[in-house]
């Protein structure tokens, strides 16, 4: 299909997608952002997402790059309390 | 380790707020008095779980002495928490100021506000409340099950970041955290550890009860001063709750008498904000000590399940360690404390399986919170506990195994990523970490493998010995934020305007000497005023240990910022290059030797000459969060008439980085001990079929206090953290997490008798010993 690319996403630590799971495989319009890929797949204002990382193959991606087709990303939760 | 030579830090200077309060100056929040002032009691709700049919406040309004009474109907219906954490908060939006539901004994229900403390209290009795009482939940083992009472039934709570949260199943959070493959491993190990204990709910028992108070400045900005630990968390969600701008509202901090977390969360801010706004007049409210116990926050109780899979020789292969917490009420820190109760457990372990589990859920018990050790405290007992239970088996010396087992510095950590602290790209390193050294000096001090391997006592009183590894962290990673501005005046003394919340423990003082050492002064010579919103720059607050480390980053940052103002403007009197001067012991003094004093720069740069003001502000995150960590070993003896358990001797080795004041830092490490062995021993809340509290005072809720005498002694072992100013990691937390651990060890060395929950209080021992039997 044309200007449409698959993309999978592994949640990681207390993460989950809105209608539960921890993996996600998504069709994504082509060029879409990591930051726009989140809020589209967990459903929350982009703004709110912040604190998420977000690496490739142990690359960390930062929130405006473009994926590509066949993107892998694991998101991880930056969380602390104390 | 090469030790460093400081001039201010590392010095048990003198509390810059010593001299106020051992006079008895006015400066806590409840010491300010107002003209005009009204005050505020909160009426609160007799039933544990029940909906508000109705409510008539006609009778109340009509009170001598009553402005106003204020219901759910007169505030805006706005989902907040009341958890003082950072934008976007981990914790559920699930707190209404007034609701038309009430969740436990204690919620707030309404306000009368009235002229006098007297005049309200009566005024309370004259609302008329009509309740549908409803089954409550008070046993978090069955808030998960189906049929459970739901606590938070209404449509407009939620959570805000991408996490579970499924209040009609109770369900406030769950964490699942894992590497490599823990059930494999377990399986195939020759030695198997599998034990559930319980971590009882507690208080924090605070010198000062929370108290707050509001006015309308004149230009009819809200201005609340409060009791609290976290003035700028206060208020954006007080802003949030009345919905008003930001800028509408100034929050100041003056003098706490201590807070251990309770003071880490939203409690009377947004009553007294409320009661302002309708009146237009100041209002203060105090919690009675009463209220304090019920109405503000308690320790979450837990109920956690440890396996450990080892080999013969020690070596650890999987550690599966499960939570089930009970956050009470609101939600406010259940997810991050559940996740503390893995990173402040499992992190300190060179396993490769291990997993962290947590379910936490809503009860219609008090509010859970913030409480010193948050999470460290309930998971150590199960892990030192097991660990014990391990040597046994393999009769292997505890302090031995854990030297098998532990990481060293330096060492990557990949749970950290699952759990979510400092998660960065490949694994979150470890910088300084003298676990081992503190397991060492601490055995060696405390005589450990002498008395360890003495021969069990028998008849009436018996003694035994039991020890107990813990860490916590310093400051929260890629989340938190700390500020600090300084400016210098003509004399050469400095400003020193701080974000960062002195809540007792001293860190004006703490944060001053950092200040003074960058700057070459006296820490006399820093002038600190801390925790005001409109006049001092941002920090998230007295938590998470992060104020030594993360402030003092800050602190350091501004300071070596205005160091080279300093050095520029006495290069320019010296009639020289600024790279060729230097700042030491109050003066700049150039590669001849001329120099210039700082009184001499601070009066050119105001007066004399291309006048400026010297001044800086800087802030500073952090990347990792830097364990401090402590053995900690304890000897008693157990009177089997009685139960009744005798502290002997008690021994901790800490390791903190560089002391910034040791004198301080020994107030900390004391007073987290005897919180510590206070919550095992003695602290225990009674509650009624019905969930009321039926012990909300000190003549039943027993603590220990000074005239107590524990004989505690204290080691500080040597460390130096890179990414510290001046080498420091916090340490106001970790010790609170040693005795209740170490104490059941020595119960099984003393009795041969585990006991898996506690207060161990004479009742339970005794008991045990009927239930179990001597070995």
């Amino acid at each position: 299909m044309c200007g449409v690319m698959r993309v999978s996403i592994e949640l990681r630590g207390p993460l989950r997608a809105p209608e539960g799971g921890k993996n996600l495989s998504l069709e994504l319009p082509s060029g879409v952002t990591v930051q726009e890929a989140l809020a589209k797949s967990l459903k929350y204002p982009p703004e709110q997402i912040r604190h998420l990382l977000v690496t490739r193959d142990g690359e960390s991606l930062p929130l405006s790059r473009k994926l590509l087709e066949d993107s892998r990303i694991q998101v991880f939760l930056r969380l602390g309390g104390g | 380790m090469k030790r460093k030579i400081f001039s201010e830090v590392s010095k048990g200077v003198r509390k810059v707020d010593a001299v106020a309060l051992a006079t008895g100056q006015p400066v806590y929040t409840d010491d300010f008095d107002i003209p005009g002032m009204l005050h505020g009691k909160i009426l609160r709700s007799p039933l544990a779980h029940a909906r508000i049919k109705s409510i008539r406040t006609t009778k109340a309004r009509r009170m001598p002495g009553v402005e106003a009474v204020i219901t759910w109907r007169d505030v805006p219906r706005i989902a907040v928490t009341t958890a003082g954490q950072g934008y976007p908060e981990p914790s559920p939006y699930d707190k209404f100021i007034f609701d038309n539901k009430v969740r436990f004994v204690g919620d707030e229900v309404a306000l009368v506000v009235a002229d006098t403390e007297e005049a309200a209290e009566r005024a309370l009795g004259a609302i008329e409340v009509e309740y549908e009482e409803l089954e409550p939940l008070l046993d978090v083992r069955k808030a998960l099950k189906k049929g459970a009472p739901v606590v938070h039934d209404e449509k407009d709570c939620r959570v805000i970041i991408p996490i579970p949260y499924e209040p009609r199943r109770n369900l406030v959070a769950r964490v699942d955290a894992a590497i490599g493959n823990v059930d494999k491993a377990y399986k195939a190990s020759e030695i198997r550890i599998d034990r559930e204990y319980e971590n009882h709910i507690s208080a924090h028992s605070a010198i000062e009860p929370h108290c707050s108070l509001a006015y309308l400045d004149p230009n009819g900005r809200l201005t609340i001063v409060s009791s609290t630990q976290v003035p700028y968390h206060v208020r954006r969600i007080v802003a949030r709750a009345m919905d008003i701008p930001v800028k509408r509202v100034r929050v100041i901090k003056p003098r706490l008498g201590g807070g251990f977390g309770s003071k880490q969360d939203i409690v009377l801010e947004p009553y007294v904000a409320a009661a302002t706004l309708k009146t237009g007049k100041p209002v203060k409210i105090r919690m009675t000590r009463e209220e304090v116990f019920v109405s503000s926050r308690t320790r979450h109780g837990m109920v956690t399940n440890i396996k450990i899979g080892a080999g013969r020789d020690g070596t650890i292969n999987a550690i599966d360690l499960h939570a089930l917490s009970n956050t009470g009420a609101y939600g406010n820190h259940g997810l991050t404390v559940a996740c503390n109760v893995g990173m402040r457990t499992l992190v300190m372990f060179a396993c490769s399986n291990m997993r962290f589990t947590s379910d936490v859920a809503y009860t219609n018990l008090p509010n859970a919170g913030a409480y010193r050790g948050y999470g460290g405290t309930q998971g150590i007992l199960p892990t030192a506990c097991a660990i014990d239970e391990l040597a046994v088996k393999l009769g292997m010396d505890p302090v031995d195994v854990l030297l098998k087992n532990i990481i060293a510095p330096g060492a990557e950590v990949p749970i950290l990523n699952e759990l979510g602290e400092g998660a960065t790209t490949g694994a979150p390193r470890i910088g300084s970490f003298e676990l081992a050294a503190c397991l060492r000096v601490g055995s060696r001090e405390f005589g450990w493998k002498r008395k360890l391997a003495r021969k069990k006592d028998s008849g009436r009183y018996r003694r035994g010995v039991g020890m107990s590894p813990m860490i916590q962290g310093s400051s929260i990673p890629y989340i938190d934020m700390a500020s600090a501005f300084i400016k210098m005046n003509d004399d050469g003394s400095f400003n020193l305007n701080l974000g960062a919340t002195d809540i007792g423990q001293g860190s004006d003082t703490v944060l001053a000497q950092i200040a003074a050492e960058t700057l070459t002064v006296a820490t006399d010579d820093i002038i600190v005023y801390a925790s005001d919103t409109d006049l001092t720059p941002f920090d998230v607050g007295a938590y998470a240990s992060s104020t030594t480390y993360l402030s003092g980053r800050a602190v350091k940052k501004t300071a070596e910022k205005v160091k080279e103002l300093i050095l520029k403007v006495g290069a320019e009197m010296l009639e020289t290059s600024p790279d060729r001067v230097r700042l030491e012991k109050a003066k700049v003094i150039g590669s001849d030797g001329a120099s210039v004093t700082l009184k001499q720069v601070g009066t050119y740069s105001l007066y004399e000459k291309h006048q400026f003001q010297i001044a800086a502000c800087e802030s500073s995150t952090s990347e990792e969060s830097p364990p401090p960590t402590a053995a900690h070993f304890v000897e008693i003896e157990v009177d089997t008439l009685t139960g009744r358990i005798k502290v002997l001797s008690y021994l901790q080795a800490v390791e903190c980085g560089t002391p910034i004041n040791p004198a301080l830092c020994h107030g900390q490490v004391m007073g987290a001990v005897v919180n510590g062995l206070s919550y095992a021993l003695v602290e225990r809340f009674i509650f009624n079929s019905r969930g009321k509290l039926l012990n909300p005072n000190y003549d039943y809720f027993k603590i220990f206090c000074s005239r107590d005498r524990l004989p505690i002694k204290t080691i500080f072992v040597p460390s130096y953290e890179e990414t510290g100013p001046y080498g420091a990691k916090s340490v106001g937390e970790v010790c609170i997490n040693g005795p209740m651990p170490a104490i059941s060890n020595a119960i099984y060395n003393a009795l041969g008798i585990r006991m898996f929950s506690a207060p161990f209080t004479p009742e339970k021992v005794l008991d045990a010993i009927a239930k179990q039997g001597m070995k």
